[in-house]
């Protein structure tokens, strides 16, 4: 064996670490059929160190150097002379741990080391002391008390006295930072709206941005863009996604060894519930939170450090409290203090059945215990009931003792919000944050105001420091990917996610998609404005046989750009718009949903229900309708359901278009039925979930975080949810350029898009400058510069949306465009 | 290409994505544990290209390359006498028989190595898709991050061999609308890596071209001014308060781009321009073209490419019933283009630098599900202990103890035997078995890789190979 099983990192350890090779080996090891001839070596990290670690390194390291002997670093053992390269029989180290003598023989204390444990560092010393260089046994270099910290505002230094500033504006002037420069109105606009709810500003947002004088303007766009719940929860639904695994297709869907818990996510966002709810509701888990924690189930054999109670243990510890469980999984981390037992402990709450410990995917005889991270927050009972261990770690967890639970997610929404954590890598926060300060004051000011996510959102969002211009990203230049030796300087630009890219260009475009696949919002939240109608409050007692008409007239200035009518009826209908029969229905418990869309017209427009009574004696009859209609330019949707507004009338004529134009016919308001509800109740979901699906199939607010993701999206970064995944990727990659520049999914929206714009020139009469600066508007919320539109102008070629076509391409491919500034 | 120019080929393209490279290095993504090839102690390339030819679904080696006792059908007879469902048929080399239907292959397993006794995990449970990510990346999922694709390592480690063509190609698998779509995902990618390094993937060679040129309906000249004009348009610098930094990343790969599809090169992805006789050797079926695709970018300098028969559950080699017909069918697909993909690399003088693995995630067997004593749930669809119908004829069930892989040129041995099958039910490797590991440990030597080169992610090593504990198994270089 050779040096090279080795590699140089160089990490910070706490306390005694060292690092590993091969980490893997265990992770796997079952796949390795028995008969492979290996070779005889040392794997440094798992025969060499932990011996090291567990017998030696108290009094050989930090220092402390019994018998002058360090074991801090392969040349420090070298330089004390107990090792003979290549002979272990002429090495002290060697003749000590072999001794018989009480005096001589290493470990002094405790139980010899074992006949396998001494063969191996024989064949250690005689392969020349595999050791990386780079690996030194180290002092902890930093550690943070886990409650957390009040945080003392420094004294205002600049013109700002928001508190993200004043703790800032003081870490500037130590660091010798330069201060930040305002940023433009319409920047900060465009980074507010996508940061927030991951859109483009409209134009008219633009403009009125723009010519809105008010000092405050900027605070109070926060608040007003906080406060659009839907739009909210349709940009941080990705975020969530990505963190909790949770897709709308994917491994384990389909067989039932994984569950989606879209629903409920989506509802925790529209209502920014509590961040310390919404995780108790994620680990002691009702039925349709319960997707989380379930992990994926895999077919087959899997490695022991992946059975579901495994997984529950690495995810909510990455995810809740940037702890890295996967290496303790399997075996004493060799980069931080977690232990097998600590990542077994977690793993135990969660287990079904008792869960015997595997090291290195080999079974030690032992069962794991409940065991909670943090043993000063709390304890598990073990002996309690997985629900109530679930219902104890959930408390645990959100315990207020717990300071990482609120570091580890103010962190991550600062990562989001400014391009950087304050803590980086995200999901390692025991390392120093570049300004711990800024970190507990966040935290605190978290759990004190009720662990209110948007309030967070908030407060980074109104300080100067977000409102400033961003700055060349002076850590990624660096290269550094350790918090310590990184300064500050303000908010990086950033890259749109893959979901925000498209989002933007179906903006452009028109090109959403008609439908979505996240199943979100529940049925039962939708207020119906229709109820059960009749002509008179008799109808308990309808004769049978009766028929009766109702009519609902309305105006509409412009064609909608949807429209349904949800209609249901003891016992049968007859569906007429404008006349034209539409639909027919003769079971009140299955409603039927008509797109009327093709038969309305502008002006005036008419509904018209035939209602009969069926049966042989007098029994109930009713009616209901929802009409939906979706208008032109906004998404809002205006509904007119069946009620005192809709008129009756009995006749014999029998021909529709006839009874309308019928001048001598007399209409009544129709009856509103107490108590048809509760008739009726079987059908009122399905009307419920109908008008929710017109709703969800809205194609202006569809959202690419709504559909799966098609493989322009993936190309794009948007991830397999296979791992927990809590960043994406800052750069465009040569494969994603080529996607966007010949691709076919963005070609075909561009395609739409063009067509789209060109039918607008044509209708408003804009001039090809008109076209431009609508176009730059939209996209970048500025308007084309002059030479910029000599550039572009005439727009010419032989098929005339081409030329758009291409505008469009350039105007998404512009940088300024693809980043957020 | 001479070296030189290929070397500073490669220069340039590191030129280019080395804004990409620091960015990298920003985020905590994962940093480079060894470049190998600036190692004094790295291994000397004996290929510059890799061409993997997939044969997905599980081929059965007793019917293709590893001939056993033959039983021709016949009603009555009890399936346990059948081992293999095709006659044995001589082969260019002496002591080596293979199948009857491979009778191109036959001709020219001088050029190359046949190794009988690669052997796969039983996984405890037989879904392709798992056995194909392991093949595929060396590690068994689930794994705690996305692990990469060999070919995406090989992009990553080597870079492109000519700067025009994607390092890593992928060559028949359609991604979209197919069975088990997100289980094949998950492992045609480059994982941690980023997209940098993933697949470049064309599932239908003859539409190819497509992938390189602009878009549809879009002449060369329209291209070229929207691009002129979109370089201006960046150039003015309106409005913009991006970094540098991230605006000079996006514009590199933005000309990358531009490059290959305006590139000279990219014709080698046009297979119409393939003279007709040429053609029609390889056009047994899409994988024949896909041979020719990738003859024909191998020429053009690609580093990596994988051309699969194409994994749809239940279809092509992937028999759970009418076994002996289906196998002869796919024979005929893959018979003539694979030896003709070999003649062509000879010709051109290019197969002795240009490493050829024909591979597939386990063999089949007309018995024994796994391995003898496994778990695995019987998948056969066409069940009998005696055969009544032809469909019940054939090798209906997988089988992870003993399967063949073809190699040819790259440095790797010629006219070459490696390893032994029992000759009779259970069939395992019984002589010098391969396991995945050391047989990736294998073509990653021969690309010049070593195998326990690495990446640190999410600040743990990650190797090439599992662990980095691959070896390659020296006897099958010549």
């Amino acid at each position: 064996m050779t040096k090279s099983n080795l590699h140089p990192l160089k990490l910070h350890w706490a306390t005694i670490v060292l690092t590993a090779t091969g980490l893997f080996t265990c992770q796997t090891a079952f796949i390795q059929p028995s008969w492979g001839q290996e070779q005889k070596q040392v794997d440094f990290a798992h025969d060499i160190l932990p011996i090291l670690q567990s017998r030696c390194a108290k009094c050989h390291s930090n220092g402390v150097f019994k018998g002058d002997l360090s074991l801090e670093s392969r040349d420090k053992l070298i330089d004390s002379g107990t090792v003979e390269l290549g002979a272990h029989a002429n090495s002290q180290l060697f003749e000590r741990i072999t001794s018989s003598d009480p005096d001589e023989q290493m470990p002094p204390e405790g139980d010899r080391l074992t006949a396998a444990q001494v063969e191996k560092f024989a064949a250690w010393i005689d392969t020349d002391l595999v050791w990386p260089a780079e690996i030194e046994f180290k002092r902890r270099i930093f550690s943070r008390p886990l409650g957390l910290r009040a945080v003392a505002l420094p004294d205002q230094r600049s013109d700002s006295d928001h508190p993200v500033d004043r703790i800032i504006d003081n870490y500037f002037r130590r660091n010798s930072v330069k201060p930040l420069e305002p940023l433009s109105d319409h920047l900060f606009l465009r980074r507010a709206k996508l940061d927030l709810l991951g859109q483009l500003p409209t134009i008219d947002e633009t403009r009125q941005f723009a010519d809105n004088e008010d000092p405050g303007k900027q605070e109070k766009l926060i608040d007003e863009l906080l406060s659009r719940d839907r739009d909210y929860a349709d940009h941080w639904i990705s975020f969530w996604n990505d963190l909790l695994r949770n897709d709308y297709v994917g491994t384990g869907y389909i067989d039932g060894g994984r569950e989606q818990i879209t629903e409920w996510l989506h509802r925790s966002l529209i209502t920014n519930k509590p961040y310390d709810r919404f995780v108790r509701e994620l680990i002691s888990p009702s039925p349709e939170s319960v997707g989380f924690i379930k992990g994926i189930k895999w077919r087959g054999r899997v490695n022991a450090s992946q059975v579901e109670p495994l997984q529950f243990s690495q995810n909510i510890s990455q995810v809740f409290l940037g702890i890295n469980m996967k290496c303790a999984s399997c075996h004493d981390s060799f980069i931080d203090d977690w232990k097998l037992n600590d990542a077994y402990g977690l793993a135990a709450i969660t287990a079904e059945q008792p869960l015997e410990i595997h090291r290195c995917d080999v079974p030690t005889g032992e069962t794991a215990t409940s065991k909670f991270v943090f043993p000063s927050v709390g304890q598990i009972d073990g002996s309690l009931s997985r629900t109530q261990r679930l219902e104890q770690l959930a408390a645990l967890m959100t315990s207020r003792q717990n300071g990482r639970f609120p570091r580890t997610i103010v962190n991550r929404l600062w990562h989001r919000m400014t391009g950087r954590g304050l803590v980086h890598p995200v999901d390692v926060m025991a390392n120093e944050a570049w300004s711990e300060p800024l970190l507990d004051f966040l935290a605190v000011d978290f759990v004190d105001h009720g662990y209110d996510l948007k309030r967070t959102l908030r407060m980074i969002a109104t300080s100067r420091m977000y409102r400033s211009r961003s700055v060349q990203a002076s850590g990624q230049l660096l290269g550094s990917s350790t918090s310590s030796d990184f300064i500050f300087r303000g908010v990086d630009t950033r890259r749109m996610t893959a979901e925000q890219l498209v989002d933007a260009v179906w903006t452009l475009t028109g090109a959403a998609p008609r439908n979505i696949d996240a199943k979100i919002g529940s049925p039962e939240d939708v207020e119906l404005t229709g109820k059960w109608v009749w002509k008179d409050a008799g109808a308990g007692q309808s004769p049978a046989g009766e028929t009766v008409f109702f009519r609902y007239e309305f105006e509409i200035d412009s064609l909608p750009l949807a429209s349904s009518i949800v209609t249901t009826c003891d016992n049968q209908f007859e569906l007429f718009v404008n006349g034209k029969h539409v639909a027919k229905g003769t079971d009140w418990a299955a409603p039927i949903t008509s797109d009327i869309r093709p038969e309305l017209k502008v002006g005036k427009n008419v509904i018209l229900v035939q209602a009969s009574n069926q049966g042989d004696s007098p029994n109930p009859a009713a009616l209901f309708a929802e009409l939906l209609l979706r208008s032109d330019n906004k998404s809002d949707i205006e509904r007119f359901g069946t009620d005192q507004n809709w008129d009756w009338t009995e006749s014999s004529v029998n021909d529709p278009a006839e009874l309308l134009n019928h001048e001598q016919i007399h209409w009544y308001p129709a009856v509103v039925l107490p108590g048809a509800n509760e008739t009726y109740e079987s059908a009122m979901p399905l009307v419920q979930r109908a008008v929710q699906q017109f709703d969800l199939a809205d194609p202006i607010t569809a959202r690419a975080s709504l559909v799966q993701a098609d493989l322009l999206m993936r190309s794009l970064g948007r991830p397999n949810r296979e791992q927990v995944v809590t960043t994406r990727p800052e750069t465009l990659s040569t494969l994603q350029a080529l996607d966007l520049s010949n691709g076919e999914i963005l070609a075909g929206w561009l395609q739409t898009g063009a067509n789209q714009w060109l039918s607008a020139q044509r209708e408003s009469k804009w001039s090809d400058q008109e076209l431009v600066t609508e176009l730059f508007e939209q996209a970048l919320s500025r308007g084309p510069a002059s030479d910029e539109l000599k550039v572009l102008i005439p727009l010419h070629g032989e098929d005339p949306a081409g030329p758009i076509e291409d505008l469009l391409w350039m105007v998404v491919m512009l940088p300024e465009f693809q980043l957020i500034q | 290409m001479n070296i030189q120019t290929k070397i500073e080929a490669r220069r340039d393209f590191l030129k280019m994505t080395s804004a990409a490279a620091l960015a990298a290095l920003a985020t905590g993504a994962p940093r480079l544990i060894r470049a190998d090839d600036t190692k004094p102690d790295a291994p000397a390339a004996t290929a510059d290209t890799c061409i993997l030819l997939w044969m997905a679904g599980g081929m059965a080696a007793p019917d293709t390359f590893d001939p056993k006792r033959y039983e021709p059908f016949e009603k009555g007879l009890a399936a346990e006498k059948i081992i293999s469902t095709f006659p044995e048929i001589d082969t260019v080399v002496d002591n080596i028989k293979i199948t009857q239907g491979l009778e191109q292959i036959a001709r020219i397993l001088d050029r190359g190595t046949l190794i009988r006794s690669h052997v796969q995990a039983d996984l405890g449970n037989i879904l392709h898709s798992r056995h194909q990510y392991h093949w595929h990346t060396g590690y068994v999922p689930p794994q705690t991050v996305a692990a990469p694709h060999i070919g995406a390592w090989m992009a990553k480690l080597l870079g492109p061999r000519n700067p025009a063509i994607p390092a890593f190609i992928d060559i028949g698998q359609r991604l979209e609308g197919v069975g088990e779509k997100e289980e094949l995902k998950a492992f045609h990618t480059a994982g941690f890596l980023g997209s940098e390094f993933g697949p470049f993937v064309l599932p239908y060679p003859d539409q190819a071209i497509e992938s390189v040129r602009p878009p549809k309906g879009m002449t060369p000249k329209r291209f070229e001014a929207r691009f002129r004009m979109y370089r201006e348009l960046v150039n003015q610098q309106h409005g913009d308060d991006a970094s540098d930094y991230q605006k000079e990343s996006m514009m590199r790969s933005m000309e990358n781009a531009y490059r290959l599809l305006s590139s000279p090169e990219r014709t080698a992805f046009d297979l119409t321009l393939e003279p007709k006789a040429s053609y029609d050797r390889y056009n047994t079926s899409r994988f024949g073209q896909g041979c020719l695709l990738a003859r024909r970018l191998t020429e053009a300098g690609a580093r990596f490419i994988e051309v699969t028969t194409e994994y749809v559950p239940f279809v092509s080699w992937d028999t759970h019933e009418n076994g002996h017909t289906t196998a002869a069918q796919m024979k005929k697909d893959v018979d003539q283009p694979i030896a003709q993909l070999i003649l062509d690399l000879e010709q051109r003088g290019l197969l002795d630098r240009t490493l050829v693995v024909i591979a597939s995630e386990f063999s089949r067997d007309m018995m024994i599900e796994g391995v003898p004593g496994s778990t695995a749930r019987d998948q056969s669809r066409a069940k009998a202990d005696i055969m009544a119908e032809m469909k019940q004829y054939g090798l209906h069930r997988h089988f992870t103890g003993g399967s063949s892989v073809l190699m040819f040129g790259g440095g790797i041995g010629k006219g070459v035997l490696y390893g032994k099958t029992a000759a009779e039910r259970p069939c395992l490797a019984i002589e010098k078995p391969v396991t995945i590991t050391d047989l990736h440990a294998t073509i990653f030597r021969a690309m010049g890789i070593r195998p326990d080169s690495g990446l640190d992610v999410e600040k743990r090593p990650f190797y090439v190979t599992q662990d980095g504990k691959g070896k390659p198994v020296g006897e099958l270089f010549g």
